[in-house]
């Protein structure tokens, strides 16, 4: 019996199984193109898009057996079409094997076996009748035995199979914003991201009968909307799709060819421009003209040199994020005033989209520069004074409040650093003062970099001037670090007078949420803290921080959480370069607040834990800490600090044990006075065969109490030895 | 989504009082279409919204006005500017239809194929009464420019509250981004 698989799957209790495993695909596939033509998609949204419409219809053919495990998916996508070519896909897929669960034998069947009318209303349901009972199989389901309906049905066609999957990858689109239009009847309504304008479905060459957003699929298409032969365009077979469009259509449809094309052109173009310049590399800026253009043309504008006069920054900020333009700069990185336009459209006189751009571009930078000008009126430190007048929190106070207590801190850690207490403070108490400039509430990126500008333009020492810019760094993962101690002062004091403000008013970071961006502040002060290296004990540093704020403006017990907090970041941060969490807690477990010396330290740990007998004297370690533990419990005060008696050594174990204790101990510690930890590591592997011996011959908790004392003493000591790099113990299995 | 709405005759265009009837006689007015583009870059969908009794008084067709449009949307192209839609209005006053300004039909359609509740604060522009009376009216940001029949419109007074004045589009458009 066949039925059709929608009816049969839509019911309850079905058991589904390919007939012929593994073979979803016949001989008979063909390749398959899809495409959905669309008005000028959101730009930023373009790639996503793409991906994601040529994912689901892949998930969804497959799940359906419609295509091979392996089949080739090719996505295409272009400011109006979304479109997947898959290779092998099957017109039908192959018929299915039902096993659908009808009731427990017991409700089914009576006493003699025959059908009851239970059974029979059910073989009804399903379009059966008595005549089917011989058949039926009798399976255990659960405790209960149950009778079973086997049947083959056919699998889905592929004009059902795409419909389905259409419509799953429709729904499953990242959409920023639907658009509601009107379809060409002029009745109806549909909501989408762009209006629709058509779908090409062909199977091969046929046309395969589906429809969505109100559209029938064809083979028809549109080329670019200014470059193309002929209005429409007739799509051959689901093979010639890319050619055709490109040859005819002007539109190169995949987003990576288009978007290596246009890396080829501003190449190209740069050599053109002359004199060794080359465009700024940039992938999201590339993201996004890939996503407005169907064919690029890239072309050669220019401006004013005047306006060069102007800092860069401003300039290419302007050209990237307004105009999508590529500014070019010479070979020592230096702006030129020509750029690169990438345009959608190829007329035969250029020059009217060269000159429509110039004049596009050239009131930006007119007001840039004008921006510039009328900045440098005022010095910085004439405009301190009005932050005052900006709340940077309604219960932390106003910037200029804030900016005292960095200020504070920054020349605390100057002092710390033996650097310039007063040049730090000078930075810290600029460092915002851009915020009230033109420039960087026209372009608040440039934050920093204009101060820099502005103080040296003021008349600032350099030092100053570069501390206001890097005070912000790192902004991001990767991002450089601040440069010279002053500018680490400052950024550090900046940075912890936020991370301890933000979270000891009660705004710490949950999940997704951390709109202040203390993760990223805290990880910046760690980064800096522990790459630069520098020698400021992080729990010092916190209090201190801390200890600026009015009293009771912060939480009692801030102190104590952001360190905490800070130490979860910092875990994490060694996590990503690759160290292992043992060798990660054993450091972190005597690290005392020393952040300059965690990764020599973590190198030390790793190069140790790659001997053959780490593992060892890490188990060794772990007994003899386990066995001060119950010593101290028991000896309580007595044994803190106690020395070793060697006249009350009695067995050669201990003897043994205490002088090889003695012969080691200045080699590591010269080894980690060095910071050569690795080394001082390697050195107690030497100490053993002195443990082992120990711990076989040697009765540490004896009846003596005096003998008890100094062996505990002595294993006080061992430990203390083991132990100055990491806690051995931790590496223990 | 940032939205304008935007007149087109005597706003993006030279105005005729022999209506616009071939795509020979759409002259961009100087400093338009770079104005589009600059609301393009800050992010802006433009949308015209355009009375063409031309069409009711059967002085131009339907493939007349798209040839009109397409010459729009590639002088727009030439300087990497975009009009997302053309909404426009066929009739003439006797068919007494809700979408001629200054009816608001035309703009109430806006809002709801953008998907937007209402018009608040969104830019409407125009050099006409009828432009600035269905954008007050629907909460929207009435814009006068002085081009077209924007002067005539300012002497003849009566606009709308709060109704912003502007040499041209270029000048509007440099206040919004």
């Amino acid at each position: 019996m066949k039925t059709s698989i929608s009816e049969v799957s839509a019911k309850a209790n079905v058991r589904e199984a390919q007939v012929k495993a593994d073979r979803p695909a016949g001989a008979n596939t063909k390749n398959l193109l899809v495409e959905l033509l669309v008005e000028e998609l959101p730009p930023k949204a373009l790639k996503k898009l793409g991906e994601s419409f040529a994912e689901s219809i892949k998930a969804s053919l497959r799940a359906q057996g419609l295509m091979a495990k392996e089949g080739a998916v090719t996505a295409y996508a272009s400011p109006r079409r979304l479109a997947v070519h898959v290779a092998d896909v099957a017109a039908q897929a192959e018929e299915k094997l039902i096993s659908q669960k009808l009731m427990p034998v017991a409700v089914g069947l009576d006493a003699n076996g025959q059908a009851t009318p239970a059974l029979l209303k059910k073989l009804a349901s399903i379009g059966a009748d008595t005549s089917l009972v011989p058949q039926l199989k009798r399976a255990q389901d659960g405790k209960v035995e149950a009778l079973f309906f086997d049947s083959v049905v056919n699998g889905a066609t592929l004009a059902e199979g795409l419909q389905k999957a259409l419509e799953d990858a429709l729904a499953k689109l990242p959409i920023p914003k639907m658009m509601t239009y009107q379809l060409a009847d002029g009745w109806s309504s549909v909501q989408f991201v762009r209006p629709a304008h058509g779908v090409v479905a062909l199977h091969g060459a046929e046309i395969v009968p589906v429809s969505v957003l109100g559209l029938q699929a064809g083979r028809a298409t549109q080329g670019h909307r200014f470059e193309a032969a002929s209005a429409t365009l007739d799509i051959r077979d689901a093979d010639s799709y890319a050619a055709q469009l490109e040859n005819e259509g002007a539109v190169i449809p995949s987003f990576e060819k288009r978007r290596d094309e246009i890396v080829r052109q501003l190449a190209a173009a740069a050599v053109q421009a002359g004199g060794g310049v080359r465009p700024i590399v940039d992938d999201a800026l590339l993201d996004e003209v890939t996503a407005l253009v169907e064919r690029p043309n890239v072309l050669i504008g220019q401006f004013e040199k005047e306006f060069l006069e102007v800092p860069q920054e401003c300039l290419i900020l302007t050209m990237k994020a307004n105009q999508k333009y590529f500014p070019l700069l010479d070979s020592d990185g230096r702006l030129t005033n020509k750029f690169l336009i990438v345009s959608n459209i190829r007329p035969a006189d250029a020059s009217l989209v060269i000159g429509g751009n110039e004049r596009v571009v050239r009131p930006r930078l007119a007001d840039a520069k004008f921006f510039f000008d009328q900045d440098r009126k005022k010095t910085l430190e004439s405009r301190v004074e009005k932050l005052g007048n900006v709340v940077y929190h309604n219960k932390l106070g106003t910037q200029l409040q804030r900016t005292e207590r960095v200020a504070m801190l920054a020349g605390t850690i100057a002092r710390l650093l033996d650097a310039d207490k007063a040049d730090a403070e000078l930075a810290a108490r600029l460092a915002k003062a851009d915020l009230l400039t033109d420039m960087v509430g026209e372009f608040p990126e440039l934050q920093g970099i204009m101060g820099r500008y502005y103080a040296l333009h003021d008349g600032e020492d350099k030092v100053v001037a570069d501390a206001i810019e890097a005070h912000y760094h790192p902004r991001f993962a990767g991002d450089t670090l601040p440069q010279g101690t002053i500018a680490c002062a400052v950024a550090l004091a900046d940075k912890l007078e936020t991370l301890l403000g933000i979270y000891g008013i009660g705004q710490i970071p949950t999940g997704e949420k951390d709109p202040f961006g203390l993760r990223r502040h805290a990880l910046g002060i760690l980064r800096i803290l522990v790459e630069t290296p520098l020698d400021l004990p992080l729990h010092a540093l916190i209090k201190t921080a801390a200890a600026n704020f009015p009293d009771g403006m912060l939480s009692a017990t801030v102190a104590s959480d952001v360190e905490g907090f800070m130490l979860d970041r910092l875990r994490g941060y060694l996590r990503e370069r690759d160290f292992e969490v043992s060798h990660i807690e054993a450091v972190l477990c005597i690290l005392n607040g020393r952040m300059h010396e965690v990764l020599p330290r973590l190198q030390g740990v790793r190069t140790f834990a790659a001997l053959e007998v780490a593992k060892d004297l890490a188990a060794a370690n772990k007994r003899v800490l386990n066995i001060m533990r119950k010593n101290c419990e028991e000896l309580g005060a007595e044994l803190t600090g106690a020395a070793v008696k060697p006249a009350l050594l009695k067995e050669a174990a201990e003897r043994d044990l205490h002088q090889a204790m003695q012969d080691i101990a200045p080699f590591a510690q010269g080894y980690l006075d060095r910071g050569d930890y690795g080394q001082n590591l390697k050195v107690l592997v030497t100490l053993k065969p002195f443990i082992d011996d120990f711990f076989e011959k040697v009765m540490v908790m004896c009846e003596d109490s005096e003998l008890r004392l100094n062996r505990a003493a002595l294993l006080q000591q061992l430990g203390k030895l083991m132990n100055q790099v990491a806690d051995i113990s931790k590496l223990a299995a | 989504m940032k939205l304008i709405i935007l007149d087109r005759d005597g706003v993006i265009n030279y105005d005729s009082e022999q209506f616009i009837k071939k795509p020979e006689e759409w002259k961009p007015i100087p400093g338009s279409l770079e104005a589009i583009a600059r609301l393009n870059q800050a992010g802006y969908r433009v949308v015209v919204a355009t009375n063409q009794s031309g069409i009711g008084r059967g002085l131009l067709d339907m493939a007349m006005l798209n040839a009109i449009h397409s010459k729009m949307h590639k002088a727009c192209a030439l300087v990497g500017a975009r009009i997302d839609a053309v909404f426009f209005c066929p009739h003439t006053n006797d068919n007494d239809c809700d979408c001629r300004k200054p009816k608001s039909g035309m703009l109430e359609e806006i809002a709801a194929r953008y998907g937007l509740g209402n018009l608040d604060g969104v830019p409407a522009v125009g050099d006409s009464l009828r432009d600035l009376q269905p954008a007050a009216a629907l909460g929207a940001q009435p814009y006068l420019v002085l081009t077209g029949k924007g002067m005539k419109t300012q002497e003849a007074g009566g606009l709308p509250e709060g109704t912003l004045v502007f040499s041209d589009l270029a000048a509007a458009v440099a206040t919004l981004v």
